[in-house]
């Protein structure tokens, strides 16, 4: 009896945990959703990068393009989530490293067909920071000797010229 | 017996390529300013190189060959050709610098795909592009969609037989006014004119779709460019599906057929005659070709399912169809997509419409409808002569602008020059086959290539081999030139190498 109900228990156990893990969404690249999309297809999914352009706020949501450094893939979302969002990727900015929660759809029927995930949780997982641009002293003394240059031939030209 | 070129003619070639070279610098203004307003600091100085090395060159050239005589055919045609590799070396200098492309050779790639208006291309990590190099991008499909030689017609030749000499060079045969120098300045003004009407409308669209005012300015601007040249540029890395919005893709579609059309035929419209549009024998291919090809590509994806609604299957199939058929290149899906889910007939309709391209004197690549219509045309003749009587004789005509009668001269031309163009696109195949890709992606990519599309089913990447690199270079060069100036180049170095 004792061996029956342990077994029973045992077998319980596996289901749950197997039906746990199932649920449990998986972390995926954006390389895994385009190519592989009827694997994930309508399932929840966890995608990592950084949020990079503009978003873009619409009447009902917001668009925002996250890149894993493979593709970007777009993620729509309430509004309330972009405010974690501070940093937004462009040539000046390193954009927020972020985590999402979401449906991942092959071909939105919300929105044309896009591939999109439909996020339902964000996190700030590395904030983003503003580029420090420096000058890079070869370039600027490879300009000023082409700027000689180019005026001792402008002169040349002209002196011809006349 | 091959006559090896003169001095003479070597001097004057180079004369008019320092000219042309000091026309291109000139135009590195534009991203400078661009650099210096955003205050990008590294960017600013890679433009001030560039722009110093094309003036240093330039001015070298003018002066060491200065010259007053006039281009013949061949010195006219050869310069042509050769302009356009220097114009890719010396426009790939800001990309190189910016340290976005892995190599010369991949800036130099990106530079020529820009100019001979792909859109394929190998830049690394787009999305952190400066806004100034992001613009050069986006101004390089502008200047070479209306022809690099064009800028120095505009401005420099004052000579009317040698400009036209390189006006056909950059395989614009047809004049739209008598004078070839108003032809050029006609371009440039209807050009500039669509490009602030045109900028305006995506910038609005734009910013009512979330961007900011600034950056709906700037994307309106980049994809004006690359969409009325039929480039297939964008300033983000996901393309057109960066903005999710279905206005933005009704306006590029809308810019890419008025890209697709012939000058000559805008002109017609400017002038008002509207009722040409109707009659035109190259906008009813267009019409025909469009209805047939797409039907083929929609019944394929709507058999294998890949998109469930028809409106969303219209959507994606008729965005992906009309980007190839005009040669533009922009996506709203992604590259892998296309091997993936858009199998056997829809795969090989966008292979057939990439092929055929748009309208002759537009900045659509492939072998053009009016080709495609004197083909046919010639073919319905032989079998009316067939037919009819052996005494009857048959006049053939079409309406292109004018009523143009079909002559023989015209049929062989123009099956010699698709003769060609399906050589170049079976090249680009034989030598990606040669490296492990499969026939279809092969000659996906080579077609893209080799017709100035764009869209790739993904080989197309920094990582993909230095041989099919050069191959596609070599396929966007002379698929932008339409042969007869490269043909003239080569002939003209083997003639200086064998000749007497």
């Amino acid at each position: 009896m004792r061996f029956r109900l342990g077994f029973i228990y045992s077998v319980l156990l596996i289901v749950v945990m197997a039906g746990y893990s199932y649920a449990q969404p998986q972390s995926v690249t954006s390389t895994n959703l385009i190519e592989d999309p009827q694997r994930y297809d309508g399932k929840e999914v966890i995608y990592e990068g950084e949020v990079i352009g503009e978003t873009m706020q619409r009447k009902e949501g917001v668009w925002v393009n996250i890149s894993d450094g493979e593709h970007s893939i777009g993620v729509w979302m309430p509004v309330g989530l972009t405010e974690k969002i501070r940093h937004q990727g462009s040539y000046k900015v390193r954009g927020d490293i972020v985590r999402i929660r979401g449906i991942f759809n092959h071909v939105c029927l919300q929105h044309g067909g896009d591939l999109d995930i439909h996020a339902s949780s964000l996190s700030v997982i590395q904030p983003g920071w503003l580029r420090q641009e420096r000058m890079i002293p070869a370039k600027r003394n490879f300009l000023i000797i082409l700027t000689v240059i180019a005026c001792l031939i402008l002169i040349l030209r002209i002196s011809i010229i006349r | 017996m091959l006559l090896r070129p003169q001095i003479k003619d070597i001097k004057i070639v180079i004369y008019y390529l320092g000219k042309i070279i000091i026309g291109l610098g000139l135009t590195f203004i534009i991203p400078l300013a661009i650099a210096l307003i955003n205050n990008e600091i590294n960017p600013a100085i890679d433009f001030g190189i560039s722009f110093l090395i094309n003036l240093v060159i330039g001015l070298t050239l003018t002066i060491l060959c200065k010259t007053r005589e006039d281009l013949n055919w061949m010195q006219g045609m050869s310069l042509v050709g050769f302009s356009w590799l220097v114009a890719m070396f010396l426009g790939a200098i800001p990309l190189y610098l910016s340290g976005h492309w892995e190599s010369y050779l991949d800036a130099c790639f990106d530079a020529m795909s820009g100019f001979a208006t792909t859109g394929l291309i190998l830049v690394q990590d787009l999305d952190h592009l400066s806004k100034s190099c992001n613009l050069w991008r986006h101004l390089m499909m502008f200047i070479g969609g209306q022809g690099i030689v064009i800028v120095a017609l505009s401005f420099f030749v004052r000579s009317l037989s040698g400009a036209f000499r390189m006006y056909v060079g950059e395989a614009r045969e047809e004049r739209v006014l008598p004078n070839v120098i108003h032809t050029a300045q006609f371009i440039w003004l209807v050009s500039v004119i669509y490009l602030i009407l045109g900028s305006f409308i995506l910038a609005c669209i734009a910013q009512a779709e979330g961007l900011s005012r600034g950056g709906a300015l700037f994307h309106g601007l980049c994809i004006f460019m690359a969409a009325f040249d039929t480039g297939g540029f964008a300033p983000q890395s996901q393309n057109i599906l960066y903005y999710h919005s279905l206005p933005f893709e009704i306006a590029t579609i809308s810019l890419m057929l008025l890209g697709a059309i012939n000058f000559k035929l805008h002109y017609s419209l400017w002038t008002g005659n509207k009722k040409e549009i109707l009659k035109n024998i190259e906008i009813i291919t267009f019409l025909i070709s469009i209805m047939f090809i797409f039907f083929l590509v929609a019944v394929s994806l709507n058999r294998t399912g890949v998109y469930p609604r028809a409106t969303i299957l219209f959507r994606k199939g008729f965005y992906q169809f009309i980007s190839a058929h005009t040669g533009t290149g922009y996506m709203t899906i992604y590259a892998k997509q296309f091997m993936r889910q858009w199998a056997g007939l829809a795969f090989m309709g966008l292979i057939l419409a990439m092929s055929l391209g748009g309208s002759t004197c537009s900045t659509t690549g492939g072998i053009k409808l009016l080709r495609v219509d004197i083909f046919f045309k010639a073919l319905a003749g032989e079998i009316k002569r067939v037919i009819l009587p052996e005494s009857t004789v048959l006049i053939q005509k079409f309406h292109h602008i004018q009523e143009v009668v079909l002559e023989d001269r015209q049929v062989r031309i123009s099956l010699l020059i698709s003769l060609l163009y399906l050589g170049l696109y079976v090249l680009g195949t034989i030598v990606g086959c040669f490296y492990g890709y499969s026939l279809p992606e092969a000659l996906f990519e080579s077609v893209s290539a080799g017709a100035n599309v764009g869209l790739s089913c993904g080989i197309t990447s920094p990582s993909m081999p230095v041989l099919l690199k050069i191959t596609y270079i070599f396929q966007m060069w002379v698929g932008r030139l339409e042969f007869v100036s490269i043909f003239t180049l080569f002939g003209v170095l083997i003639a200086t190498l064998k000749g007497r």
